[in-house]
């Protein structure tokens, strides 16, 4: 499929930036128009192509969807060779998680779950004796946590989110109200109310909880003292996408843009202070003869299909890397003498395997409705059993089973292939579909220096670029979470009773063997790790600023910087380091001017 | 024999196979399309004698339903020479899907290239019957509005009032 | 035949008066909904897409007159019925309790729609006089209510006398966009009507306010001239004025693919009873049944019930393309929602 290049920049690019970004996706989208609005000239460069700006295009992306038998995360984003998302794996196991190489990055096919982490993940080390602490806490973060629910926009009553420690500033709210909860929500506290489990030595109370989504409810009067909050509807279509219409496709595509990505963000930016340029592979980074990041060299393409280019090189005063952990980290390995002073560049690779189960409830709960989740479990993110075996949080779907199973066009090839037919076969779909019940686990994992990303460079694609490497191998610490978490889910279905159909192997998952039990995971998406930041230059790749260690002016920006995963989906922790990388950027280019 | 027109018999068969009336057929708009689709996969001549055998049906058993059903499935759905397009039929309509035949199907007659699993179009996927018949909606089309997920689905009874979820974590 | 909504004659002398026109101000703001939404239905998904953005924007403003009114209606003391049996004009009918120069039909997309459309909006003649029963213009039925108001606060300071939690306020309209406005005394309801009439017909210019905006003109263009750039297949721009026209770059029309081909004014007695296609008509009739029982309710003090009303919308989109796909056995057209109230239907408990 060819692409041309699309519209040429109004004006020329220029020779030299305040700050060169590599990565068009969230963390550049956010740093680049923080830095803009302060008056700074920033380029970002961005692998994949420009398709979704336009109304039509990003139609073009639906439609897609609609046309593809195989729905998975990327089935609207067609592959493309020249920016390849495909991983190749050592091994031991599978990782399952993949992202999007495009303008708009990985959160055009994200879920839009923003939760915070809680206090104790900063400090596994210290209370647990697990992984590693964090150089700052919760506390440091939480301004940033806020500032990252305004400009994603997230949906949450912050009467349902304290817990685990988790608190906020007095008087805050966020900028929207909750998601409405599901049916099966509703029907499912009621029966869970006064639940408890026993995990490891101690006895927890178990409830359901609406979970905090970057994706337009209504607005909060309260918000900003009493300003309120206008949501922001489709990048480029404004009128569009204001609020949530229940399309139920947030995974892999947002019809209405009702879903926040990193589209908006970029919409939002001047184009007098920011040029994006698409289809511009950043390839290397290259330094002077002081060990500073002298440019960014980068490949431009006009054609998907063909590996033709040309070369450039980017300047800067300073540099930002956002290319995703995995591809920032492979950008850098590809780079000589870039960020290897500590050797933990690529390491520590995390992700949320993520196994999952389903059955039928009792009743019709309206499966296939409304946002893919709008409440989970929290009860079990944090405890002293972290001691033994990792924690999770469980998603509650409102898909029904397709995940898994391929449902629903699965149980009716299944009733065909059985005869059924006619009046007798509708209702048999009436009756059992609408009780579908789906849940999956974030299990967290703990940072392992032998899960990698690294770069062979006898393996590239067609533009030269090697291919990362992944090794990735899930521990005895998260393998006895997924036991732990499949006793949970026995009592809890126990207690909604709910018949378990839960059964071989889901679609396109894989196998892992913990305690003589085999379980099945994927990968949530959830990637992070792989250029730690820390408060010692001999076990991190950047320090408290973001900044690499080796190389004063280049930044690292992403969930890449995360020193341990935990239980939330990232996404909004590495919008709040983002801001906080910004902040930082700012500091450091205003120190330059004054010298 | 009165002539036969294929979309008639086409919709009278699907309503029968599916069990959806031809009305809520015609709501989907699709009829056209997927007729087309099977002539493209089935060849002219098998379809043209499905028509016929619906038909004969149905003038045999007019507005019978239960009747109706049972001819149907002894003589089309049970019938080795329609069977696997009998199917394919309600697949197509309940999922917007084509599937491809199988081999005891394509094996005497030969394979055609078209016939593969696919969705039959972009067009033809947000009017899949199996949401309408699960109260749901195709994902990413036909949104059911703001708060919808959080009503009382048609067909279920009533909650009884709930307590507000709360969030508490921690230890008992 | 066309229908003739029987009401009253006369004009605004009591509050009793009062309430009975502001009754028909929401019977009024209703009846040039279902048109609306025929031919916005009636435009396949994908296609005309600015002309699907118009009338999409159009009948969500006519949802918040609906509720402006209703919220006047509350504060005088009244009690809104939208579930009384002659609620529902029979399509084709006249402009409730005009002059019968206006007719609605329920038909597709069409320029003969528009041009019916133009009509509806129409801007009141210069100096045209305030008009509450036979007005020649929709802008001199609600001055006629303004003046009555007006009037009527001055010897009656208990005039606003409705319970305050009866009202629509922000929090509970659901459609985003649309500035609801809590009546509480005669300013509020004066702002409250002056919306419905500026947001229509503009007043003395092309925008639906006081001052023209600052970016995005298309949006704040009132319903008459929205349907004139449709009509005329021209934008308006900056500058531009009522006598002007709209003199800006081409607005993409396309008035022959992508339009069902709905027959105009369809009913269900149009089939035969109990057979699928008469049946088909009613879900929709009954689902348009339900959305009149939550307004109902939701103007008669429970406005939480108004976030029901937003997939009921939703639902009503969904049956009425459904049957907009239906051969409906007369010549080459088919069938389409009906708008007929079903009795029967009760609010969803």
């Amino acid at each position: 499929m060819s692409q041309q290049n699309l519209v040429p920049l109004a004006t020329p690019l220029r020779e030299h930036y305040d700050v060169v970004i590599v990565g068009a996706g969230i963390a550049g989208a956010l740093i680049a128009k923080r830095l803009a609005a302060k008056g700074n000239h920033v380029l970002i460069l961005e692998a994949g192509r420009s398709t979704s700006v336009t109304p039509d295009g990003y139609q073009s992306y639906v439609e897609n969807f609609y046309a593809a038998l195989a729905k998975g995360t990327n089935a609207p984003y067609p592959e493309n060779p020249n920016a390849p998302t495909s991983l190749t794996e050592i091994g031991p196991l599978p990782f399952g998680s993949n992202y999007v190489r495009a303008k708009g990055g990985t959160t055009m096919h994200w879920l839009g779950i923003s939760l915070r982490m809680c206090p104790n993940d900063f400090r596994m080390k210290s209370l647990y004796g697990v992984g590693v602490d964090w150089p700052f806490g919760y506390d440091e973060m939480s301004d940033y946590y806020g500032q990252a629910e305004l400009v994603v926009g997230v949906s949450a009553d912050v009467e349902d989110q304290a817990y685990h420690g988790i608190h906020f500033p007095k008087g805050y709210v966020y900028p929207m109200h909750k998601v409405p909860v599901s049916y099966l929500d509703q029907v499912t506290s009621q029966r869970l109310n006064g639940m408890r489990f026993k995990f490891g030595q101690e006895t927890y109370d178990i409830s359901l909880t609406s979970v905090p989504q970057a994706r337009n409810s209504m607005p909060n009067a309260k918000y900003d003292g009493g300003k309120g909050y206008r949501p922001v509807g489709a990048a480029g279509n404004p009128e569009h996408g204001r609020r949530c219409e229940g399309n139920s496709s947030c995974i892999p595509i947002c019809p209405v843009q009702a879903k926040y990505s990193a589209l908006k963000t970029l919409a939002a930016i001047p184009a007098s202070h920011c040029h994006i340029l698409t289809q511009a592979v950043a390839s290397q980074v290259t330094l002077d003869g002081n060990g500073r990041v002298s440019g960014i060299q980068y490949k431009v393409y006009q054609d998907e299909s063909s590996g033709q280019h040309t070369v450039h090189t980017a300047r800067g005063t300073l540099y930002v890397i956002a290319a995703h952990a995995i591809e920032t980290a492979r950008l850098l390995l590809a780079s000589p003498n870039v960020c290897r002073g500590s050797g933990e560049l690529g390491r520590n690779l995390m992700d949320h395997p993520m196994p999952v189960a389903w059955g039928l409830m009792p009743q019709n709960i309206g499966a296939c409705r409304g946002p893919g989740t709008t409440s989970g479990i929290e009860s079990l993110r944090d405890g002293e059993f972290r001691r033994q075996f990792a924690a999770f949080r469980m998603d509650y779907s409102n898909w029904g089973w397709q995940f898994a199973t391929g449902s629903p066009y699965s149980d009716v090839t299944a009733a065909v292939a059985k005869g059924a037919f006619g009046k007798k076969l509708r209702d048999h779909l009436a009756s059992t579909l609408p009780r579908q019940l789906f849940i999956d686990f974030l299990l967290e994992q703990l940072p392992d220096p032998g899960n990698t990303v690294t770069v062979n460079p006898q393996n590239v694609d067609p533009l030269g670029n090697p291919a990362p490497l992944i090794n990735y191998d899930i521990d005895e610490y998260t393998r006895k979470g997924f036991v732990n978490a499949f006793k949970f889910k026995d009592a809890l279905f126990k207690r909604l009773g709910v018949k378990d159909c839960t059964a071989g192997q889901p679609m396109f998952s894989a196998p892992v063997e913990c305690d003589g039990q085999m379980f099945y995971y994927y990968g949530a998406g959830h990637v992070v790790g792989t250029h730690r930041m820390g408060s010692a230059a001999s076990e991190s790749v950047v320090n408290l600023k973001q900044r690499a260690w080796e190389h004063d002016n280049l930044y690292l920006a992403g969930c890449g910087n995360m020193r341990t995963i935990a239980t939330s989906n990232p996404t909004l922790t590495m919008a709040a380091l983002s801001l906080w990388a910004a902040d930082n950027i700012q500091t450091d280019l205003e120190k330059r001017r004054r010298a | 024999m009165p002539p036969i027109h294929p979309m008639e018999q086409f919709l009278n068969l699907s309503a029968v196979l599916t069990g959806f009336n031809k009305v809520e057929l015609q709501e989907a708009g699709v009829g056209r399309e997927y007729l087309n689709l099977l002539v493209e996969m089935a060849g002219d001549t098998l379809c043209f004698e499905l028509w016929a055998e619906t038909q004969a049906i149905y003038a045999k058993h007019p507005g019978h339903p239960a009747r109706l059903e049972r001819e149907v499935n002894q003589r089309i759905l049970k019938n080795p020479k329609y069977a696997a397009l009998a199917r394919n039929i309600i697949l197509v309509w309940y999922n917007a899907i084509w599937y491809q035949l199988p081999p005891d199907w394509t094996a005497p007659r030969g394979a055609n290239a078209l016939d593969q699993d696919q969705v039959v179009s972009a067009k033809a996927y947000p009017e899949a019957l199996i949401w309408r018949a699960i109260g749901a909606h195709p994902p990413g089309a036909k949104p059911q509005g703001f708060a919808a997920w959080a009503m009382r689905p048609d067909g279920a009874e009533a909650p009884a009032p709930s307590a507000r979820p709360k969030a508490r974590g921690g230890k008992a | 035949m066309i229908y003739r909504m029987a009401k009253p004659p006369g004009g605004i002398q009591t509050v009793e008066e009062l309430r009975e026109h502001l009754q028909i101000a929401i019977e009024l703001e209703h009846s040039v909904i279902p048109p609306y939404l025929c031919a916005l239905y009636s435009i396949e998904d994908g296609t005309n897409t600015a002309a699907v953005d118009t009338l999409h924007d159009v009948v969500l403003e006519e949802m918040l007159h609906l509720t402006l009114a209703a919220n006047v209606l509350n504060a005088v003391g009244g009690s809104p019925d939208l579930i009384h049996p002659e609620f529902v004009p029979v399509y084709p009918s006249y402009l409730p309790h005009g002059n019968d120069t206006i007719v609605l039909n329920l038909a597709r997309f069409s320029r003969e729609a528009v041009e019916g459309f133009l009509a509806i909006e129409h801007p009141s003649a210069p100096n045209s006089p305030p008009q509450a029963h036979h007005y020649a213009s929709i802008g001199q039925f609600y001055a006629a209510i303004i003046e009555a108001l007006e009037r009527l606060a001055k010897t009656d300071p208990k005039l606003f006398r409705g319970k305050r939690s009866r009202q629509i306020t922000p929090e509970y309209y659901y459609n985003s966009g649309g500035h609801v406005i809590e009546v509480t005394d005669l300013e509020s309801a004066r702002r409250a009507l002056d919306i419905i009439v500026i947001e229509g017909e503009g007043r003395d210019s092309i925008y639906d306010r006081k001052h023209p905006p600052m970016k995005n003109p298309t949006e704040e263009l009132a319903h008459y001239y929205r349907f004139m750039q449709i009509y005329e297949g021209r934008f308006y721009r900056k500058g531009d004025t009522p006598k002007s026209g709209p003199t800006g770059g081409p607005f993409p029309v396309d008035w022959h693919a992508g339009i069902y081909p709905m027959r105009m004014n369809p009913k269900s007695g149009d089939y035969p009873p109990t057979s699928d296609l008469w049946y088909a008509t009613n879900v929709f009739n009954a689902t348009y049944s339900q959305l009149l029982h939550v307004l109902h309710d939701g103007f008669n003090g429970e406005p939480h019930k108004l976030v029901e009303s937003v997939p009921l919308m939703f639902r009503l989109k969904t049956q009425a393309q459904g049957l907009m796909k239906v051969p409906s056995g007369h010549f080459d057209s088919t069938a389409g929602p009906s708008f007929e109230y079903l009795k029967s239907t009760a609010a969803k408990a």
